[in-house]
Parts: C-alpha cells; structure tokens; sequence
C-alpha cells in the first residue's frame, strides 16, 4: 500500500486545533507544577544533567575532566540510563544553578516539541485520521501533560518508541515495493531506537523484538544479491545501536567493576517485587532509608569488606532474597503489578508539587486523565487481541503496536510498577487508537463499496498473520496462566 | 552546499561555541543524594572503636552497634557478619584478633583480659547458597566504648550502625 499523499485538509485544521489544546494543557500543566521541588528519580536525572554540563565546560577549557563526579552522578547506581540527563544538559550548560520553574519551562518544550514532531509523523506516514486519535490520545490526557513537565524519562521514551514504529512501518512500505531499505534509512530507525532506550531502559525487550523482527525481513523477504544488501543494512543498523549504547555501558561497568548493558536495577527490583524484602541484606537491611538504597549501601559495605563488585553482590542478594519464590507467589505479585500499573493514573498531579492543596484543576485534571485512561485500556486490549487480515501496510502496524505494547507490559512481570510507567505505554496506545481507527473507516468504506474478491494470497501475509495471531494468543494466555497460578 | 546542511553547520558551530563559552556561567553543583559517599565502616570510624584496641582479622560488616544495659552494668552488642570465611576459619580469626589485643581464651568462643570480658555466638547464613560471599552472624558482646571522636561521621547512622530505635506504631 502507498503511502497517503499529503493534502492539507479539514481533518488538519482539527488536528492544529487539538494540538493547540496539547500545548495549552502542558502550559496549564506547568502554572501547576512550575515550583516543584524535584521528586524521587527527578533528582538523579538533574544530578547526572549538571555532572554531564561540568564535564562538557571542562572539556571547552581543555581541562582534565572530573571522572570521579561523572561516576558518582552519571553513573550514580547504575540504575538510570543518562537519556534524559543528556536533554537537560544543555540548560546546565547556560544555567548551571537552573531554577525548578526554568528546569520545567525547559522540559515543557522538550517535551512539547517532541509529541508535536511524533503527531507530525502519525500524520505524515499514517494519515489525518490517525493523527487526529494521536492528538487526543495521549495528547489530552491532562497527567499525560503533566510529565512533560518532569525529569522522568517515561513520556518521550513513549514518543520516540512511536517514532521508530512509524519509521518501521515506512521501512516496511520499502520491502513491500520490492525494494531494499538504504543503509542511511536502517541505520536512523536504530538511531531513533537507540534514543528511545537512552530515555528508559525498559525499552530493551520491544527494541530486541523490533531488531529481531528486522533480521527476519531481511532474511526472508529477499534473495541473492538484495538479501546481502537487506542484511547488510539491519548489520549496519546494530552497529549504530551499539555503539551508542556501549559509551554507557563502558562507564557504567568501568565504575561499579562488573557488567553493565543497560541498568543495574534488575536484580534489586526482582527481590524487590518477589522476594522476601527482610532477607534482601542476607537478613533486614538498615533499619532507615528506603527499599531501594538501603540494599545498594549494603553492597557497598560488602563490596568494601571483601573487595569484590557491588553488582556481584547485588546480584547474590538477590537471589538469596527470592530463594523461597513459588510459580504461585510470583504469578501473584505480577497480578498485583498489573494492577499498580493501572490504579491511580493521576497520582503524580498530587505529588508535583506534594505540598499543593488540590484545587478544582487538579480534581478536574484527575478526573479527565481516569476516563482517557479507561479508553486507553480498551485500546490496548483490542490492539492486544485483533487480528488482521487486510492489506499488508494495516497488518504490519498491527503486529508492530503488539510488539511495542507487548515489551512495555513486560515491565510488571520483573519490575514492581508504579503510576508512571503507562505515559510511555500510553503513546502507543495513541498510536494503536489511530491504527484501530483508520482500520475500522477502511471496514465502513468497504462495506458501502464492496471491492471483488480478498486479498491475493501470498506466504508474506500469511506470516504476518500468523505473527499476531501467536502475540494475541500469547497476551491472553500470559493473563490466563497468570490467574491460574495465583 | 545545500541549506540543511548550512543549518546543521551553523548548529554544530553555535553548540560548539556554547561550550566553550559555558566556563564563564560558573559550575552545576549536583547534589548526589542518590549516590552519598561511604562511610567508613563502623568500627574503623574513630567513633566507637572496639574495647582494649581490638581489631577485627576478617572481613565483616556491621549490621547493627548498641549499648544494653546488664546486670552487670552496660554491655556493648556488636552484629554484624562475615564473609568469604569458613564457619572454623572465622572462628579462628575472632581467636586471633581477639589474643592480638591481649585476650586469653575463657572458654568456647569466650576472653577475658583482666576484668574485660568478651563472647561471641556465630551461627551460618541459613540456607547459604554455595558461593554465597556473605557467610554468615557473629553477635559480639563486649565492654562498651564511650564515643570517642567528634567527626560529623559518628552523627550518621549508616556508618556507627547505630540507628535511633524505631518510633513507636500506633494502631
């Protein structure tokens, strides 16, 4: 299928419009929050974005760089990926004591320019109808608006993963002319998808699955001479993924002396969410402090008693702490997960700032962002469960929305969840919507003009069918399974 | 040359600019709450050193310090637990850093020096894992130790190991 020309029309004078009502709500959404102080992760991704602005000025002045500063707040614990520390950097590069309102103002536009640059790019490779669902969902969500305000990388680590789906679909266009995507093409969709990591770690298992997925095509829609070039190309597009991750995972290894891809936090958050939090120090942690740092000095200590590598050890805590976990207790704690991912959507518009009494915008903002996160459910469910057996172009963005909404739900199956991570999730779901949406007014159209016969059979299709069939199958027997156990 | 590549070229100049410039706006000052520095350990601080200068011969880490009084006056109880060492290894280590200091066996895990008395209970991790780095308690009671220093290390409880008592819950 071609691509939809560009036309500007009705639909796009909507599409400005909501957009418009976008950039007011996260303008409203920062007269709420402008002041606040930073909250949890927040601090350590400004902490990590005035480290990397030092290291910067020093590199300007030719001085020798603070390494010692840069592995105590880029590195830090090795939990967060510096994605969003690098966007914020260049404020510290001209304010280095940035206030919270400017360190807000500026997320705001980060934030704004980047779900404004992914709506653009709904509309472009999709069409106005899709972009239209994209506008309103997420981009009405009042808590939605509310992140763009903040440090965490959540919401644009949603936008860009919609980004690279869209530069999927397109790269899928390419194959489906018969032609093989350039290197310059795979190696920007690795770019962006390598950025999307960068703002939240949880990304990983949707990117694999999407190079996977790469690999495959390459392999199997090809032959000869174009099937080397196809591989070549996926080839080049691992190497820009890697070797853009691997600046990270050099310093973070080098700095906590073990091996470090993507964050360290796995093992502390599967004792965390699984195991016996009282045996998480080979017994209680300290008795001060939170779940998440009281383990992380405890290595420490031990690290420093034995000299062996704080991850090391982590990694034993770990599995001393989850040593009596049972298929049943886990199932269990998953379900529980699921339900923390989905309870409170609105619970940061209380948090940022915490010490705000709620005022009528805030009740209305919490209301409104409980309903879209209603519809937002139903949309992932159905973009879960549908099966397409169209044109190729709808089978591929479906199956790609089940790949993308697959690996972020992967989240509460090792990582406790909290009312933050459905913002990343969330733009997916827009997207979803909007690939749900121009899926069901193709149906209407057809049904009113009917056209002679179904689509040509052809092995490609076939596979991309049975691709989201087995994803729907296991979506629900993952939940099934996961009920039966508990 | 064509325009985007212009544009570009003027970016990269103006952010090249922007840093070396940025030298002039002062320094970001990072707060590093999520990566506080150690403390050194509890027991080598200064705060409350170990009665009658002992020193501990293995590798440990202290869990928890506190004084409780006794019948016989305040009695120092020291947890914490060792690592890497067999349960007989350590027990030969506590003898060692325990004769080092002038203490004379008084019994199974057990010393004295002069009217200073010391005992210890070990016992094993429970379940340990084979290649468990952590191997195990030692529950120390011993003299107690005024505080012996004045750095701002002793007033952090992550370093003494000495945590106020919980508040009480009510219900």
């Amino acid at each position: 299928m071609r691509p939809p020309r560009f036309r500007i029309g009705r639909a796009d004078w909507v599409l400005v419009v909501l957009l418009g009502a976008h950039v007011l709500l996260q303008v409203l959404m920062f007269r709420h929050s402008s002041g606040a102080d930073p909250v949890g992760d927040e601090k350590a991704y400004l902490d990590a974005a005035r480290s990397l602005s030092n290291a910067l000025r020093d590199l300007g002045s030719f001085g020798p760089v603070d390494g010692a500063d840069l592995e105590r707040n880029v590195v830090g614990n090795g939990w967060f990926m510096p994605g969003m520390s690098l966007l914020l950097t260049p404020l510290f590069l001209v304010l280095p004591d940035a206030s919270m309102e400017s360190v807000r103002g500026y997320l705001g536009l980060v934030s704004t320019a980047l779900f404004l640059y992914a709506a653009w790019q709904v509309r472009r490779v999709l069409g106005p109808a899709a972009a239209l669902c994209f506008a309103v969902l997420p981009g009405l969500i009042p808590a939605f608006a509310l992140f763009g305000v903040a440090a965490w990388g959540d919401l644009n680590a949603g936008l860009v993963l919609v980004v690279v789906l869209l530069r999927a679909v397109e790269l899928a266009r390419v194959v489906a002319a018969g032609s093989v995507p350039t290197v310059r093409q795979v190696a920007g969709l690795a770019g962006w998808a390598v950025a999307a990591l960068y703002l939240r770690s949880s990304m990983m298992p949707a990117l694999v699955t999407l190079g996977l997925l790469a690999g495959a095509t390459a392999l199997w829609a090809f032959r000869g001479r174009e099937r080397r070039r196809a591989v070549l190309a996926v080839l080049a597009g691992v190497v820009v993924f890697v070797s853009v991750l691997l600046p990270w995972s050099l310093l973070a290894s080098a700095s906590l002396g073990g091996r470090v891809v993507t964050t360290t936090s796995v093992p502390l958050a599967l004792a965390n969410t699984f195991g016996d939090r009282d045996e998480f120090c080979f017994g209680p942690c300290d008795p001060a402090g939170t779940i998440w740092f009281n383990p992380v000095q405890y290595s420490r200590e031990v690290a420093r008693a034995t000299g062996r590598s704080e991850l090391e050890i982590q990694e034993q805590m770990s599995a001393y702490a989850r040593r009596d976990v049972t298929l049943h207790s886990y199932a269990g704690d998953v379900l529980e997960n699921l339900e923390r991912y989905r309870t409170d959507p609105a619970f940061y518009l209380d948090y940022l700032p915490y010490d705000k009494e709620a005022d009528r915008f805030e009740e209305e903002s919490r209301d409104v962002t409980d309903r879209f996160f209603t519809l937002g459910t139903i949309v992932v469910v159905l973009a879960l469960l549908l099966v397409s057996r169209g044109p190729r172009d709808r089978q591929v963005q479906v199956l790609l929305v089940k790949v993308a909404l697959g690996g972020l739900l992967f989240q509460p199956f090792v990582h406790m969840a909290g009312s933050r991570y459905w913002t990343t999730a969330a733009a997916v779901a827009g997207l979803a919507l909007g690939v749900l949406v121009t899926w069901g007014l193709d149906l209407l159209r057809e049904l009113r003009r009917p056209r002679p016969g179904g689509p040509p059979d052809d092995t490609g299709l076939r596979v991309l069918t049975l691709l989201q069939a087995l994803l729907a199958v296991g979506a629900v027997g993952a939940l099934a399974g996961l009920h039966l156990l508990a | 040359m064509r325009r985007p590549t212009l544009i570009r070229l003027a970016l990269g100049g103006a952010a090249l600019v922007l840093v070396v410039v940025s030298g002039a706006f002062g320094r970001a000052e990072p707060i590093g709450t999520y990566r506080p520095l150690l403390g050194p350990d509890a027991l080598t601080n200064g705060c409350y050193p170990l009665a009658d200068g002992i020193e501990l011969d293995f590798p440990y880490q202290v869990r928890s310090d506190r004084d409780l009084p006794t019948g016989g006056g305040v009695r120092r109880r020291v947890v914490l637990q060792w690592d890497e060492l067999s349960t007989a290894d350590l027990e030969a280590a506590l003898d060692r850093s325990l004769r080092a200091a002038g203490y004379e066996p008084a019994g199974p895990l057990a010393w004295a020096k002069g009217a200073h008395s010391v005992t210890a209970t070990v016992s094993e991790l429970p379940d340990r894992p084979e290649d468990s780095v952590v191997r195990g308690t030692v529950v120390l009671h011993l003299p107690s130790t005024p505080l012996s220093s004045t750095d701002p290390v002793c007033a952090d409880p992550y370093s003494t190991k000495r945590f106020p008592p919980k508040p009480r819950e009510f219900p």
